[in-house]
């Protein structure tokens, strides 16, 4: 999977209304690279029927 | 030995004394200011003090038990609070020169059920930017750990851990999102807990994550954190995520045996990761629990590995729709960690924000799933003592920015894991380093049965003397 570049991540937070300067918009780009690439581990769970509430549903929380 | 110096007694211990007659909330009150003008130019735990306030309060408290009105054991306690949450007449920065000015102009809900049940509020307490932990430019000065002031008090409640630990008011609120009250307890020497998600109302706190936060007490014992606790829980209609129904009596449940209490030590909390003399700690802590008789046995997440990103994932996103209409006016306001992070929070391809959002369930129902095994998970806090304060650094390749994701994770994330499950988490002291650096020890327990887990933290702190410690300044 090809990294997200300079211009892309640029425009997309122009689009959203962001005036971002260097050197901060270089490193927001590297995090985001990096934060992409960790979550793709997450290809490796078994997500299925899995989905994204606030916090689990308590189906244990009931005292043993 | 010398009579232990009043500003480090408990709460629960000032607060017999008070209600006997033999000391008075007013010259508590004054003393305690009379430690932050000496202290706090070198801590830098408080961002404002409410001198006037505070000792209009103590008067009222002192007037008010003299004439027989005596409220319970925090009256005329002096605490501090989390600059994150509204105490009347006191800015709510967030930590953040953005909202420099925000005069609160009525109190959080937490507070002024405190007030109420009579505590006298010092002031507010530094914290991380919007608490997010990674702050390089505070609203004032650098928040420093009272037993090391090269070493960081941790993040984001650094105040509110600095503050108690140094002796400069007798408890304080924190608030924590995947660690920001238990790392700091345990950098400090402190008792500090993140009490079950819907507990306590967020009314009237600045949020860094909706899905996540929440406020609580942090303090010198688990009896004073349960003080805390039972007058701030319970529901709030102005939050519509708290809980309704009755709050549990949890100094009422303090006391009482552990016998039979089935401890899991969770793995990914006691492995290689864990510096030694933190491990070693945390073991000593489980020997503590079993002679106690508990069961102990060697619980696991094996999914952390994969989702340790996902805590970033979520929390940036949610602060940065938090924060979206400051960020466009006012950017250059924001420390420059908390905009880049937030503008990454931004850019975030939705798609990959969801699946974090469903990996986090899954982490969370996970954690719920070892509570059918054991009624308690422990491990070590923290990887090791408070670190040296760290000096900025701007990023600038990927290695580098992930290297910095890996060291926010903790090692695995397991104290997020706990949030991301609702769960009621704590860190208490269970040693100190050769050099005298605290080291914490973290349980925790299904979502709202804090008060079995003060129960057990109770019980290991009548049995050992860490807590009892405090620095030398």
């Amino acid at each position: 999977m090809a990294d997200f570049t300079i211009a892309q991540v640029s425009a997309i937070l122009e689009r959203m209304g962001y005036d971002v300067p260097e050197p901060d918009l270089t490193e927001v780009v590297q995090r985001l690279n990096a934060l992409v690439d960790g979550l793709a581990q997450l290809e490796d769970l078994d997500l299925s029927g899995v989905e994204p509430w606030p916090l689990p549903p308590q189906r244990s929380q009931a005292r043993g | 030995m010398a009579e232990p110096q009043v500003e480090f007694l408990t709460i629960a211990e000032q607060g017999r004394l008070i209600q006997e007659g033999a000391l008075s909330p007013l010259e508590l009150t004054q003393r305690y200011l009379d430690r932050i003008d000496q202290l706090d130019g070198k801590l830098h735990a408080f961002n404002t003090v409410l001198r006037d306030q505070a000792l209009a309060a103590a008067e009222r408290a002192e007037q008010e038990i003299a004439s027989g009105r005596y409220r319970g054991p925090l009256h005329g306690i002096p605490i501090a609070v989390k600059d994150q949450m509204d105490l009347a007449e006191a800015p709510n920065t967030g930590g953040s020169r953005v909202y420099r000015d925000n005069l609160a102009t009525g109190d959080a809900t937490i507070v002024a059920r405190l007030k109420e049940a009579g505590a006298v509020f010092l002031g507010t307490l530094a914290t991380h930017e919007f608490h997010m932990g990674t702050t390089q430019r505070f609203l004032t000065e650098t928040p420093r750990n009272p037993w090391g002031l090269d070493r960081t008090p941790g993040g984001s409640s650094a105040g509110s851990a600095s503050s108690v630990a140094a002796g400069l008011c007798s408890g304080s609120l924190g608030g924590d999102t995947g660690g920001s009250i238990r790392g700091p307890a345990s950098f400090c020497g402190l008792t500090g807990l993140r009490p079950s998600w819907s507990l306590l109302s967020r009314h009237g706190i600045f949020s860094l994550a909706w899905s996540m936060d929440t406020a609580g007490p942090m303090a010198r014992s688990a009896e004073d954190v349960a003080i805390m606790l039972q007058a701030m829980a319970g529901y709030d209609y102005k939050d519509p995520t708290t809980a309704p129904g009755p709050v549990p009596d949890f100094l009422g449940e303090l006391d009482g045996s552990i016998q039979g209490l089935r401890v899991g030590v969770l793995e990914q909390m006691m492995d290689d990761s864990i510096e030694g003399s933190a491990k070693e700690a945390a073991d000593q802590a489980v020997q503590v629990l079993k002679e106690q008789g508990a069961r102990v046995e060697h619980v696991s997440i094996p999914i952390l590995k994969e989702t340790r990103h996902v805590h970033t994932a979520v929390v940036d996103a949610e602060a940065a729709s938090y924060h979206r209409k400051a960020l466009r006016g006012r950017y250059q306001d924001f420390d420059y960690n908390t905009r880049v992070r937030l503008m990454v929070g931004a850019a975030l391809p939705a798609g990959l924000h969801t699946l974090a959002l469903r990996a986090k369930a899954l982490v969370g129902q996970s954690v719920i799933d070892l509570f059918d095994k054991v009624d308690i998970v422990v491990g070590a806090t923290n990887r090791g003592p408070a670190p040296v304060i760290p000096r900025p650094e701007i990023i600038q390749s990927k290695a580098e920015a992930a290297d910095r994701l890996w060291s926010a994770t903790r090692g695995g994330g397991a104290t997020t894991a706990f949030s991301m499950a609702g769960a009621s988490a704590i860190s208490i002291p269970c040693g100190y380093t050769p050099e005298g650096l605290p080291l914490g020890f973290h349980l925790a327990a299904r979502p709202m049965d804090d008060a079995r887990l003060l129960r057990v933290c109770h019980a290991f702190q009548q049995a050992t003397a860490w807590h009892t410690r405090h620095p030398d300044l």
